[in-house]
């Protein structure tokens, strides 16, 4: 397979040669088609697509088999022959030639050499088309571009993280954004003061990665203490009458205010006030939490009490530590 | 389709009490029986006997259906005016049309309304044998009626099973269906000369979206008696309450669970 693969390298090698000796123009694409002969083998056929430089003497891929030389390379209108000599391991000798015009070239190449103890003699035939062009890079450029480009594409996807809140991406040793947690973790910080109303609680939570338990995780990672911001948005609730809120979000009002506006008090009366949404919130909570709670007592002896039960006994528990 | 549905609920609850689960709600009603697109959910002592009051207008309004004629005016008698309780505040003498005595029974469970429509066609106490007639007819082996709007009357009973197998029937009538399902209807006298907007004493009609019927009841006996009818989301639950201590608290608790199971 060496052979073969020097042999391929070789005959491309003097073809791109052949090709920037006659035609220092623009990078062109071509397409290039190899052919290999050999006897008593079935022929074989390469294909394969070169990008080559103006000024390129080989393609990127040959320049390492350094143990091959060419010599004897002439030109004579658009022909060009020349003479190989590779060294080292296979050994081998050859010469070929190469007719190409503007868009194709065609020629052949012998190559004769020894393989371990055989010696071999091949024949390459080589044909290329000019396909368009191309635009040719430095393999060492393009490496660091590839991790350029990798680079940009995590910092956008840690940025994007930031934006949707995915704090796993940003927590713990392994994290892949672990170098932007301060920055994420402002931010964090900066939402969670803004939720300290009700109005800024909702605006915050139009952000779908707060939602759930998002913000809670946010918080946690970043040593945001939620109780406090949540008290502050529940005093906003109920000095704003905002009950909605209350019902949903503050649990301690909501015992208080159930106590005064909905427990004990005429159903429709409590319905028809202000008070009736949160009331309602708080009569089918009640509703299922007493099913809740006979659901998992449903083999003990004591009862579940009923909705009403549950609202007065909240009410209840809330005066006596209230003291009223 | 849906009444269907539900009767196919009411029947599974007559046929298949004991795969209900223990009532959670033991301290809301003496019984408290709900059922769930047609499966018992919670059995709620559905057939101990109690006192129907008002829900025994649920027959009364059937039978004034099938007899027709609602467009007819009804003169209302003194003794019928005279009705204590929840009332239009009719006077004796003033004519109202059939179906608007009705409504005002079924919606607003009017006494006056419910004795001029049962004083109509022979009187009261015909009319009672008819209500139990029919109760016979419907399968209603636990109901018997002593009175042709509910008061309290010697041997007069139901259980809850048989009256949510009554309700069930009343929502198969579209047009009392509508009635029942209705947070106000307006009631006139003859011509026009008295108009009524009789409020629908079922509150939860205004107050629990998802309710659409049916019934409430209060005597002395009974004690708050409640038959409600939710749809939401493709669900239907079907809540009776006979003796309930806190009718609407717990109501609304209940339907509220059994909505979302």
């Amino acid at each position: 397979m060496h052979a073969v693969t020097r042999i391929l390298s070789a005959a491309l090698a003097v073809a791109a040669a052949a090709l920037a000796h006659a035609q220092g123009g623009p990078d062109e694409l071509w397409n290039m088609s190899t052919r290999m002969e050999m006897a008593g083998m079935p022929g074989q056929t390469f294909t394969n697509e070169v990008c080559m430089k103006k000024g390129q003497t080989q393609p990127d891929k040959m320049s390492q088999d350094k143990n091959c030389k060419v010599a004897e390379m002439r030109t004579v209108g658009n022909k060009t022959t020349w003479k190989i000599e590779c060294a080292g391991r296979d050994p081998m000798t050859g010469e070929g030639e190469m007719t190409r015009t503007r868009n194709s070239m065609d020629g052949r190449m012998r190559m004769q050499g020894k393989r371990g103890n055989e010696t071999f003699d091949m024949t390459t035939v080589i044909s290329g088309r000019l396909a368009g062009g191309c635009t040719w890079e430095d393999p060492a450029k393009k490496a660091q571009a590839m991790v350029a480009a990798g680079t940009a594409q995590m910092a956008q996807m840690c940025s994007e993280s930031m934006d949707k809140y995915t704090t796993i991406l940003f927590e713990g040793e392994n994290a892949l954004c672990k170098a932007q947690k301060p920055e994420y973790c402002a931010r964090v910080t900066k939402v969670s003061q803004s939720m300290r109303s009700p109005a800024g609680y909702r605006k915050a939570m139009s952000q779908e990665g707060l939602r759930g338990e998002g913000w809670g995780q946010a918080a946690q990672a970043c040593g945001v203490q939620t109780e406090s911001i949540m008290a502050d948005a529940c005093r906003g609730a109920v000095s704003g009458r905002d009950w909605a809120f209350v019902g949903e979000h503050c649990p301690a009002e909501t015992t208080k205010i159930a106590a005064e506006q909905c427990a004990g008090r005429n159903y429709t009366a409590a319905m028809s006030s202000e008070y009736g949404e949160f009331c309602g919130r708080y009569a089918s909570r009640k509703g299922r939490e007493s099913a809740a709670a006979a659901d998992k007592q449903q083999d003990a002896a004591p009862a579940a009490p009923s909705a009403a039960d549950a609202v007065k006994e909240g009410a209840n528990q809330l005066r006596r530590l209230f003291g009223r | 389709m849906l009444p269907r549905l539900a009767l196919a609920a009411l029947l599974a609850l007559a046929g298949a009490p004991a795969r209900a689960l223990p009532d959670p709600f033991p301290g809301a009603a003496a019984s408290c029986p709900v059922v769930v697109d047609g499966v018992p959910l919670w059995e709620g002592a559905a057939d101990v006997h109690r006192a129907p009051a008002s829900l025994a207008k649920l027959m009364g309004a059937l039978l004034v259906l099938e007899d027709g004629h609602l467009d007819e005016q009804v003169t209302v008698s003194a003794s019928a005016a005279a009705a204590r309780g929840a009332r239009l505040g009719l006077r004796a003498g003033e004519r109202v049309a059939a179906h608007g005595l009705l409504a005002a029974m079924l919606v607003g469970s009017a006494n006056d309304a419910c004795y001029a429509l049962a004083e109509r066609r022979g009187g009261p106490a015909a009319f009672v044998a008819r209500m139990n007639k029919r109760a016979a007819t419907l399968g209603l082996a636990a109901t018997r009626f002593g009175d042709p709007c509910g008061f309290d009357a010697e041997g007069q009973y139901s259980t809850a099973h048989d009256l949510a197998r009554l309700a069930q029937r009343i929502m198969e009538q579209p047009q009392l269906a509508a009635l029942v399902g209705r947070r106000e209807v307006e009631v006139a006298t003859a011509g026009r000369a008295r108009l009524f907007r009789v409020k629908n004493s079922n509150v939860l009609i205004e107050h629990f979206p998802g309710v659409i019927g049916v019934k409430t009841g209060n005597t002395r006996r009974a004690g708050n008696n409640l038959i409600a009818l939710a749809e939401r989301d493709g669900r239907r639950v079907l809540l009776v309450m006979l003796g309930a201590r806190d009718r609407w608290w717990d109501a609304h608790g209940i339907l509220a669970r059994a909505l979302e199971r």
